[in-house]
Formats: structure tokens, C-alpha cells, sequence
């Protein structure tokens, strides 16, 4: 089985990239943070928050996220399938077109080049690079599975399968538009219909990437940490098929009160609805898995990042939902509750989940123990207090700010202006700030633990002797 | 290092494994149930209900 080692330096290659594009994805989130109550920290014009803000949403999305959804996706694949990767070199070339394909999208949102699609904002010539680098991903899993030497697909696979499936339909279609020269181009849909098209993929890169590769860790490495079988196959199968069913169908809720015509927005808000049960099924089954030996709890350092991470998928998967009703979109939309909605699925789930992961895989690969647990609790309490404190606080300036956009005098007229609701937000931002950098450390912490176990172990090469 | 893929039966709880929790169905069923009635109520073609309407009632009040 040597080949697996080839295997495992690509893994490890995506983790280490990963890393490195989150360290690059945060900094310029901090940054960015300030710079809400800051001005003077804008440097024109290459680092002002017009540019920078897409810089870290690609960059923690594609970089962090997509880099360690490759990795990871890669080492349960291989160990689901009982085999090695079916193309190895190829997952090595895919592994270097990601990290060309990433600094080119920094580098081209940082010289102002966009197309003004929320996380759709790269080029042209970038989408084409990037439907590559998802072709050969999907190549090597799709081979893999069909060659795969374990008959039975384990729901893990299924997420993976899902992910490459979805996401690969929804940024072709988002990402169709009409070039006008190498840095131009418009969107092949117009008006409402762009608008419907982006947030059916909008809404769904928090779906295909947010959610079910996250889902596949989850399946995979709660159960290889603690030695706790899944409680229910049956319900985690039903839980993903309506989940992906259903997730396809939401992207309105984020054009209620828009000029989307009303039976589109009522179907959308149905399934969005609906979307609290596939969801609920995996924090059920999750809850129920180590509620067979809570002691795991106390005895093994990882399962309270996955229990933390699951509960925090909970909390979004309801929040989420709750947010597409006519009554709260109404007053949350546009104000600063939604950055608080969004952070506790991206910090609080999806890095909270992938942390764990890596934390598991990464002894693994290099044939060693951890280099310090007591590390990695310092970095899970960190980034837990670090996001709640980013939380809390937008939910809170969000609804002041959403109650003070409607309030009216008798005679109808508005009873603030936009500048003095703004105003308000300020001491919010600050404690934000605050909030980012207790996160920002325990990140830290959890690089310097990885580190250190990657200097400690033997490389991979050598662990095949 | 001797990594030849999992035992796909280490995943599964064998006593629990084709269990659905009741709670768990209800909720299932029931927004499902939710989701047809409120589709009905607030679709234009079915209720007559539409955002303008609305719009304008609330600025009547
Ligand atoms: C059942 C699951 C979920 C539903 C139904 C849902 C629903 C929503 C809604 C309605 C909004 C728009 C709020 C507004 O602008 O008025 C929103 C925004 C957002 N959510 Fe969620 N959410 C869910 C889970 C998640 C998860 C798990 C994550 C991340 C891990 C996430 C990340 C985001 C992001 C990034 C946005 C901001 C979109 C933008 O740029 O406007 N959501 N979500
Ligand atoms: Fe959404």
C-alpha cells in the first residue's frame, strides 16, 4: 500500500495551504474590522475595505475552507474506498493549481477586478481555472469511489459525492456571463433573475460547502476520535437526502421583500423552513452518538470541539431558517445581525469542525501523538469566547439598528437618520474587534500545536517504513 | 504505518442503527405539513395575499 503515502503528502499539502490562506483570510479580517470604526486604517487603494472584504470572504471560503475540504475529503475518501487515490498525481497538480488559483483571486480582488456577485467576485479567466481545479477533484473522487474496494458507502461518501455534484452545477450556472475583454464581463442573467441566480448560489455555497463537506468530517472523525460508532445510519441517510433536496430550493429567503415575485419568495421560505429537520437530523444524531459515554466528554480532547461545532450548527440551522420569515427578515436584513449569523457558522461550526479534524488527521499522517492537548484546549476555549463575543454583538447592534431604520414620527417621516443609526454600531465594532482577536489567538495556538506535531512525527515518506 | 482503510461496521451502532427518533419524525412531518399550509396562505394565486397588499395595509394603520 505504499501509494497511500503519496497520498498523504497531498493531503497534508492541502492542510498546510489551508492554513496558510485562513492565517492570510483572518489577519485581513481583523484588519477589515477595524477599519469599520477606523477610517484612517484604509490604505488606498489597494487595502481599503471595498477590496479587502471580498479578500477575506474568498480567502477564508476557497482558501481555508475549500483547501481543507480537498485535504479532508481526500484522506476519508482514500480510507472509505480502501484504496489510494485513483489519480495521485493528479490530486498533486490539483493541489498547485489551488494554490495559483488562490493567490491569483487575492491578487485580482485586491487590483479591483470583480464581478460584483457575492462570492461569485472572481473573473472570468479565474471561474475557468477554478471549474478546472473542480474537474480534477471530481475526476479523483468519482474514480476513487467507483473503484473503491468497501462495498458499502458509509454516509461520509455520500456528503462528498454531494459536494462535488452541487457545487460544481452551481458555479457554472452562477458564474455564466459574457466577456467583455480579460477582466470584464456581465452576467448572462439580468435584473431579478441575476439576482435569483446568485442567491440560489449564494445560499448554496453555504450548503455545499459550509454544510455537507463539513457534515462528511463530522460523520468521519467523531466517531474515529471516540470510538463511537454513529447512532443511527438510517436517520443520518434520510437526514441527507432531504438535506441536499431541500437546500437546492431556499435561495430566495435572501430576497424577501424584493421584487422576486411573491410565490417565489413564499416556495423559498417552505423549504427553508423545512430545512430546520435534515439539519436537526445530524445534531440529533450527533448528540445521541456521545450520549451513549458522555465521559468521552472529559476523556478524549476532541469531542467537545465536535459536540461545540454541532451545537453551533444547530443554533445556525434554526437562526438561519428563522432569519427567511416575511416578520424577521424585515428587520434584520442589511444590518449587522447577519455577519453575527454568519460568523457562528463559520467559526463556531465549519473551523471549529475542520480544527478537529486536522487535529485527528494530522497525528495520523506523521505517525505520532499530538504535540499538547492542553494547547489545543487553550485554542478551543479561545476561539469559543473569540466568536460568541463576534456574535453577541452584531445580534445585538442588528436589531438596534434594524428598530431604529423603522421607526417613524406620526407622520411617517423616518425619526433617524442612516448616519445616526450608524454612529451606534460603533462601540459594537470595537467589541468585535476585541472578539476577532481572542479568536485570532486561539487560531494561533491551534497552528503552533499543529506545528509542532508535524515537527515531532516522522514525515509521511518515513512513516512507511 | 499500516493504514489499510476503516471497518465500515465501526461506523454503525448496531442496536440503534435503523432507529428515527419520534421527536425527530414529528418535526420532519410536521413543517413539512407547515410548509403546505403556508404556501397557500401567502402565495397570490392561492390567497389572494401579495407583498403590495400587505405593504399597503401596514401604512394604512
Ligand atoms: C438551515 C440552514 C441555514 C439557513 C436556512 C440560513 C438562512 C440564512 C438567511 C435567511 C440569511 C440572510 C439573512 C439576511 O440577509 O437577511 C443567511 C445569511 C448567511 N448565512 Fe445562513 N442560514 C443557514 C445556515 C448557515 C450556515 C451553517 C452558515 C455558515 C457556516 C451560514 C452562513 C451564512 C452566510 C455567509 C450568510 C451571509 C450571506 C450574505 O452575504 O448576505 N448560514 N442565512
Ligand atoms: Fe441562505
Amino acid at each position: 500500500m505504499n501509494d497511500y503515502q503519496y497520498d498523504n503528502q497531498t493531503v497534508t499539502g492541502f492542510i498546510v495551504s489551508s492554513i496558510f490562506w485562513g492565517v492570510v483570510g483572518i489577519l485581513l479580517g481583523l484588519l477589515i474590522s477595524v477599519q469599520m470604526w477606523r477610517p484612517e486604517f484604509n490604505f488606498q487603494p489597494l487595502f481599503t475595505f471595498g477590496r479587502l472584504r471580498a479578500v477575506h470572504t474568498n480567502g477564508l471560503a476557497f482558501g481555508l475552507g475549500v483547501g481543507a475540504i480537498f485535504g479532508l475529503s481526500y484522506y476519508i475518501l482514500m480510507r472509505l474506498a480502501k484504496r489510494p487515490l485513483l489519480f495521485p498525481r493528479l490530486a498533486r497538480v490539483q493541489l498547485y493549481l489551488f494554490n495559483i488559483g488562490i493567490t491569483l483571486a487575492a491578487v485580482t480582488l485586491l487590483m479591483g477586478y470583480t464581478q460584483s456577485l457575492e462570492y461569485a467576485e472572481l473573473e472570468w479567466p479565474i471561474d475557468i481555472a477554478i471549474v478546472v481545479l473542480w474537474v480534477m477533484f471530481a475526476v479523483n473522487v468519482f474514480g476513487t469511489v467507483i473503484k473503491r474496494r468497501e462495498e458499502q458507502m458509509y454516509i461520509s461518501l455520500w456528503y462528498i459525492i454531494a459536494t462535488v455534484i452541487a457545487v460544481a452545477v452551481l458555479y457554472i450556472v452562477n458564474n455564466l456571463s459574457i466577456p467583455a475583454g480579460l477582466f470584464k464581463s456581465y452576467h448572462l442573467f439580468a435584473g431579478v433573475n441575476s439576482a435569483n441566480v446568485q442567491w440560489w448560489y449564494g445560499h448554496n455555497a453555504v450548503g455545499f460547502v459550509f454544510t455537507t463537506p463539513i457534515l462528511a468530517m463530522f460523520y468521519y472523525f467523531l466517531p474515529k476520535s471516540t470510538g463511537i460508532p454513529i447512532y443511527s445510519h438510517r436517520l443520518s441517510i434520510i437526514a441527507f437526502w432531504s438535506l441536499v433536496f431541500a437546500y437546492l430550493w431556499t435561495g430566495a429567503h435572501h430576497l424577501v421583500y424584493t421584487p422576486l415575485p411573491d410565490w417565489i419568495q413564499t416556495l423559498g421560505i417552505v423549504f427553508t423552513i423545512f430545512l430546520i429537520a435534515p439539519s436537526w437530523g445530524s445534531v440529533v444524531n450527533g448528540y445521541y452518538t456521545v450520549g451513549s459515554d458522555w465521559s468521552k466528554m472529559n476523556t478524549n480532547y476532541l469531542t467537545k470541539f465536535f459536540i461545540m461545532g454541532i451545537t453551533f450548527y444547530g443554533l445556525q440551522t434554526v437562526q438561519g431558517p428563522t432569519q427567511g420569515l416575511r416578520i424577521v427578515s424585515q428587520l434584520i436584513h442589511y444590518t449587522d445581525w447577519v455577519p453575527g449569523h454568519v460568523h457562528m457558522g463559520t467559526m463556531g461550526w465549519v473551523t471549529m469542525t475542520t480544527a478537529a479534524s486536522i487535529y485527528y488527521v494530522i497525528p495520523k499522517i506523521y505517525d505520532t501523538e499530538i504535540y499538547s492537548e492542553k494547547v489545543a484546549n487553550i485554542h478551543f476555549w479561545l476561539v469559543l469566547i473569540g466568536q460568541l463575543i463576534f456574535s453577541v454583538t452584531m445580534w445585538i447592534t442588528g436589531i438596534q439598528q434594524g428598530a431604529l431604520w423603522k421607526a417613524v414620527n406620526p407622520d411617517g417621516s423616518l425619526k433617524y437618520t442612516f448616519v445616526e443609526t450608524l454612529i451606534k454600531n460603533y462601540p459594537f465594532w470595537q467589541v468585535r474587534t476585541l472578539g476577532g482577536i481572542i479568536f485570532t489567538a486561539g487560531m494561533l495556538f491551534f497552528i503552533y500545536n499543529i506545528y509542532m506535531t508535524m515537527r515531532r512525527g516522522k514525515t509521511p515518506e518515513m512513516a512507511k517504513a | 504505518m499500516t493504514d489499510n482503510g476503516d471497518n465500515i461496521e465501526a461506523f454503525e451502532a448496531k442496536e440503534t442503527s435503523r432507529k428515527l427518533p419520534v421527536g425527530w419524525l414529528v418535526l420532519f412531518w410536521g413543517l413539512i405539513l407547515w410548509g403546505i399550509y403556508y404556501f397557500a396562505a401567502y402565495s397570490p394565486a392561492i390567497s389572494g395575499w401579495t407583498q403590495e397588499k400587505a405593504y399597503q395595509e401596514s401604512v394604512n394603520k
